[in-house]
């Protein structure tokens, strides 16, 4: 294959300018890639592509008219540049991390976990996953067996390649699930693991033990300077764990008790851009469904029962929460009177 | 005379020796020795035999989309013309503050 059939431009002058005419640094995947990789790929369907994510989290805290005027300035400023496309991961960093090749123009099929994955999913996901969060120890998948991203998350997910629609990432059943991967297809509730009971293990999320304090973060503010150069502010994050309702039981996730974890939304998160455009803010919890990214054989909420037991601490109670977003969070925020009563005699 | 023997047997004992660390040096270097040039053998050229009835002819299988004119690389691996031409690297301010 020559350069002109993905990056388009003109072959047949030596003039740079005239050459590049119609030219092409990120090759557009319906035009290139799609044509040959109709089976492996499905740009249109990915939500690393199409951002099908935000908007749908977007549609639940705007109106129509707020959305059409977010979508006409703000969301191209601040949130497309998290797009990616095929090349974006496959041949080069992504744009929104400067982009740059990641070896020459060679084509990696499994992309480059440090330049990519992680490239974007940089202060949660990696900091989190490797123990980048001072005092906070590494994933055991990375620190005993150094898995990459892809050992859990299939070019299926990433592609969107799903037999259902997928508005947001946690749509369908888990991906990827601790049990059906055939990692931790062993696990029951007969009680032969402490905690792996009937009482636990069908009402939890494993994250609700197994996760360690995780990165929340809060108030971002969208704005341009005065050459029309966007950029965002944010509070400083908090590490935490709060356990709290599940926001999106179904039959797929089906437990009662998650960690949640804060997103930076915020009521005036677009002020720059317009006057109360997030009108229904409180149709979407600020602390949402969370999957941290630091597994523990024992968090620190579940190192012994009462960690957990009668620990006002680990649960998201209305004193966590911000003034403006008590009502948005009711239905993942945790009575007093519901937190699992302290245990009395603990076993050793 | 096995006097004069005994006097001159350690120095014939290390000509000995450095003239057989010599010839084993000399064996082993590539360099100092020419490397006779292979000899060109003629290019066979494949002779494709015209369609018959029996074995109808087969299209050369070329990529359709490697267009004649894509002459990119010409350009895009020569050191001195890219420098010659690349813009210059703007630098970005980072306005952004928090984590995103």
């Amino acid at each position: 294959m020559g350069c002109i059939a993905c990056h388009g431009g003109n072959g047949l002058s030596g003039d740079k300018e005239i050459s590049h005419i119609d030219m092409r640094t990120d090759p557009i995947a319906a035009e290139a890639c799609d044509q040959c990789h109709t089976d492996t790929h499905n740009d249109a369907h990915s939500m690393h592509s199409n951002l099908t994510g935000y908007q749908t989290v977007l549609q639940q805290r705007t109106s129509e008219e707020t959305l059409a005027v977010i979508n006409e300035e703000a969301f191209g400023n601040h949130c497309e540049s998290c797009h990616t496309s095929c090349g974006q991961c496959h041949v080069s960093r992504p744009a929104s991390v400067g982009a740059g090749l990641s070896a020459g123009h060679k084509f990696k099929k499994i992309p480059p976990m440090n330049l990519t994955c992680t490239g974007c999913h940089g202060s949660r996901v990696d900091m989190e996953y490797k123990g980048k969060n001072e005092g906070i120890p590494a994933d055991i998948h990375w620190t005993q067996e150094g898995m990459p991203c892809f050992q859990c998350h299939t070019a299926d997910e990433m592609h969107g390649n799903l037999d259902f629609e997928q508005s947001h990432r946690y749509d369908g059943p888990q991906m990827p699930s601790c049990s059906e991967a055939g990692c931790h297809a062993d696990m029951t509730d007969d009680g032969s693991i402490e905690g792996h009971d009937e009482d636990h293990f069908g009402l939890m999320a494993c994250e609700t033990c197994h996760a360690a304090e995780y990165k929340n973060c809060y108030s971002c503010h969208l704005e341009k300077n005065d050459e029309d150069v966007p950029y965002f502010k944010t509070k400083p994050s908090m590490m935490g764990v709060k356990i709290g309702y599940n926001p999106i039981q179904s039959d797929d996730r089906p437990w009662k008790w998650v960690v949640l974890r804060h997103v930076p939304i915020d009521p005036d998160s677009f002020a720059y851009y317009g006057e109360n455009l997030l009108p229904n803010f409180d149709n979407r919890p600020t602390w949402v469904y969370a999957t941290p990214h630091n597994t523990q054989l024992r968090g620190p909420q579940a190192l012994t029962c009462n960690d957990c037991h009668g620990n006002k601490e680990v649960f998201l109670t209305e004193d966590d929460l911000l003034s403006y977003e008590v009502k948005a969070n009711q239905p993942v925020m945790v009575e007093e009177a519901d937190i699992p009563a302290l245990i009395e005699t603990q076993s050793p | 005379m096995f006097q004069q023997f005994r006097y001159f047997k350690p120095i014939i004992t290390i000509s000995l020796i450095m003239l057989i660390s010599g010839l084993i040096i000399s064996c082993g270097s590539t360099s100092s020795i020419p490397i006779p040039a292979t000899p060109t053998k003629e290019v066979e050229v494949a002779v494709v035999p015209p369609p018959t009835p029996t074995t109808p002819a087969v299209p050369t299988s070329v990529p359709a989309i490697l267009a004649p004119d894509d002459s990119c690389v010409n350009c895009h691996s020569d050191e001195v013309q890219l420098l010659l031409t690349s813009a210059t690297e703007e630098v970005e301010v980072e306005l952004s503050e928090g984590e995103g």
